[in-house]
């Protein structure tokens, strides 16, 4: 604001158009226009929150749906279409090829035949070159080519049985091959080496996927969880594991969350003069909120059947009923509201998992949480904090796949 | 209409009752359409921009800070809905910058008061942004630095506008002051006076004549 005006003509302005005493008549039809505009406003909202609730359902369906088909994917074996494959299977078709020509069987076994000693010494066969990369590289990219011809089926016995590639050297010694690099046949192939082995990806490429039912009791305060009030969490979550250590979960959960606030302890935004003319001495509240949570996990310990997980992140509470009891001393007055108040990653999440493998598909977890606002939750914007501790069951969505 | 009785009808708009909502709206009509007519051009723009407000209020009711006085924050409501309602139009027209905008003269005013209805006939003659502006600066008393950061318009901006309104606004009421005394008569007396001596001088000529 600024200094007093002493212009006459504003002056006259703010003095004649201030007076309280022009009375406008009532429009009826202005009326009809808001009615009009509220109904509008109201439908809108209703259409909104069916839309959350169903694109939340879709988009864990749509998860669940992506993560089981690069499950069967991974077991599948597509094959990998880059030129190191190409190649390996023109070889083995070329190494058919010559058998067939040298009449000795499809098959070769390692060290047992001369005809594959020779076939092993002719440098120029792509076929040996390849065994010779096994045979002279570093073990991360033995092993990532080992996977590769195990995926094309390329001599299965004698990669199994070669330990992942760390005694192919002896057995291409037992073969007079003395192996040698291939520098001068695809001079990308050290770089990619050198590259490759120093460096452990943050991500694997196959994430794997795990489903969680879980029930919570929890104790719910507005402040403090001092004379907090007993509610319960019942919901799912899945978790999509990043890495050896890191995993993501979302899910949804629904939960009812009943507090209490004593205005007179003057620690919430209600003051005493309420919206009654009696003063306001305390607020039972109870929710019925959609929590849906984001959480970053990491693994803290991982021996036999036990692991030990913490996590953090943040929810969304999405308020689907709220009810509340304004108690005026001898008074007082309900209000519930519905589908009103939503909080977008508006809490914090702190937790930590203990999970006990029971086979290796199902586990048994506790979930020990506490969850802080990070704004003002529910129709009066409280402070709602809330700690429980999560029990369920957790399912290996990969199959396939030896937990790890 | 007493606090218990506003309390017990914001109570009721919290729980979405039509008929609370009618009734807050009529208790609030005349003090909310007051400030619309001030920034709208007509009644009806006033009646649009009013129910936008009025439906921010039964929207945002549990937001309302009780340590506030409610009227208060339902005439805030209506002034920022009003100027969001002009505020897209501000860019199309008068939007001349000058630096310092000259004062106008306003001691030659008349001193005698004008009716509401005059003065409210006057502002609503004013384009757009010339009355926005100057219920901003004349009437809710922001600075011109506030005007144009509410407005998003330059300082000189503002200070052009609320000039040119001024400017605009006297006329108005120089006009209006001639019109309302030619209207009150004090004119015709004076015809009806010489007309009067017209007559009676002719009167005793024809007499003198006879």
């Amino acid at each position: 604001m600024r200094a007093p005006n002493e212009n006459k003509l504003d002056q006259l302005f703010k003095a004649g158009l201030a007076a309280s005493d022009n009375p406008i008549a009532f429009w009826e039809h202005d009326w009809v226009e808001m009615r009009k505009l509220l109904k509008k406003n109201s439908s809108q909202i209703s259409a909104i929150y069916p839309f959350v609730y169903y694109a939340s359902g879709i988009a864990a369906i749509l998860l669940l749906t992506i993560g089981l088909f690069l499950l069967d994917q991974q077991h599948t074996g597509n094959l990998p279409n880059d030129k190191f494959t190409k190649r390996v299977i023109k070889s083995q078709q070329d190494h058919l090829k010559n058998n067939l020509d040298q009449n000795s069987r499809a098959s070769l076994p390692v060290g047992k035949k001369k005809s594959d000693s020779k076939l092993l010494n002719n440098p120029k066969n792509e076929y040996v070159q390849s065994i010779l990369i096994l045979g002279n590289s570093s073990s991360y990219y033995n092993q990532d080519i080992l996977k590769k011809l195990q995926q094309i089926g390329v001599n299965a016995d004698l990669f199994s049985k070669s330990n992942q590639g760390k005694e192919l050297p002896n057995m291409l010694s037992k073969l007079n091959v003395i192996p040698e690099p291939i520098a001068s046949e695809d001079p990308s192939l050290p770089v990619e080496r050198e590259k490759a082995q120093p460096k452990k990806p943050f991500i694997k490429i196959s994430p794997v996927f795990t489903l969680s039912l879980l029930a919570a009791p929890d104790i719910n305060g507005v402040n403090s969880l001092n004379n907090g009030q007993i509610g319960g969490n019942l919901g799912f979550q899945l978790g999509i594991k990043l890495s050896q250590k890191w995993s993501i979960s979302t899910g949804a959960v629904y939960a009812v969350k009943p507090y209490g606030i004593n205005i007179n302890t003057n620690t919430t935004n209600y003051t005493a003069n309420g919206t009654y003319a009696q003063p306001l001495n305390y607020i039972d509240a109870n929710c019925s909120v959609l929590d849906i949570p984001l959480n970053l996990n990491y693994r803290l310990y991982n021996k036999g059947k036990n692991t030990l997980v913490v996590g953090t992140g943040l929810s969304s509470y999405f308020m689907l009923r709220e009810t509340y009891r304004y108690d005026y001393g001898p008074e007082y007055s309900t209000v519930q509201i519905k589908n009103r108040n939503q909080h977008i990653m508006g809490v914090l999440n702190l937790n930590t998992t203990y999970m006990r493998r029971v086979n290796s598909k199902f586990s048994i977890i506790a979930q020990p949480y506490i969850k802080l606002p990070l704004t003002g939750i529910g129709n009066g914007r409280v402070d709602l904090q809330s700690t429980g501790i999560g029990l369920g069951v957790n399912w290996n969505l990969n199959l396939k796949q030896k937990s790890k | 209409m007493g606090e218990a009785e506003l309390n017990q009808l914001i109570a009721g708009c919290l729980q979405q009752s039509r008929k609370d909502q009618k009734m807050l709206y009529k208790a609030l009509y005349g003090f909310a359409m007051g400030i619309c007519l001030r920034y709208a051009g007509n009644r009806y723009e006033a009646a649009e921009i009013m129910n936008q407000g009025f439906l921010k209020v039964f929207t945002n009711l549990h937001q309302y800070n009780q340590d506030r006085p409610f009227i208060a924050w339902v005439g805030r409501i209506m002034m920022n809905k009003s100027v969001d309602y002009y505020r897209s139009n501000m860019k199309l027209a008068f939007t001349e910058d000058i630096e310092m905008a000259m004062d106008i003269g306003h001691d030659d005013l008349p001193d005698r008061q004008l009716n509401y209805n005059d003065l409210l006939t006057m502002i609503q003659r004013l384009p757009n942004a010339y009355r926005t502006v100057f219920n901003l600066f004349a009437v809710e008393g922001y600075s011109h630095e506030e005007i144009a950061k509410t407005l998003n318009i330059s300082v000189g901006t503002s200070k052009s506008n609320l000039f040119k309104a001024r400017e605009k606004l006297k006329t108005m009421i120089l006009h209006a002051d001639y019109v309302t005394d030619y209207k009150s008569g004090a004119n015709q007396q004076k015809i009806i006076s010489i007309g009067a001596v017209c007559i009676s001088m002719s009167f005793l000529i024809n007499t003198i004549v006879k």
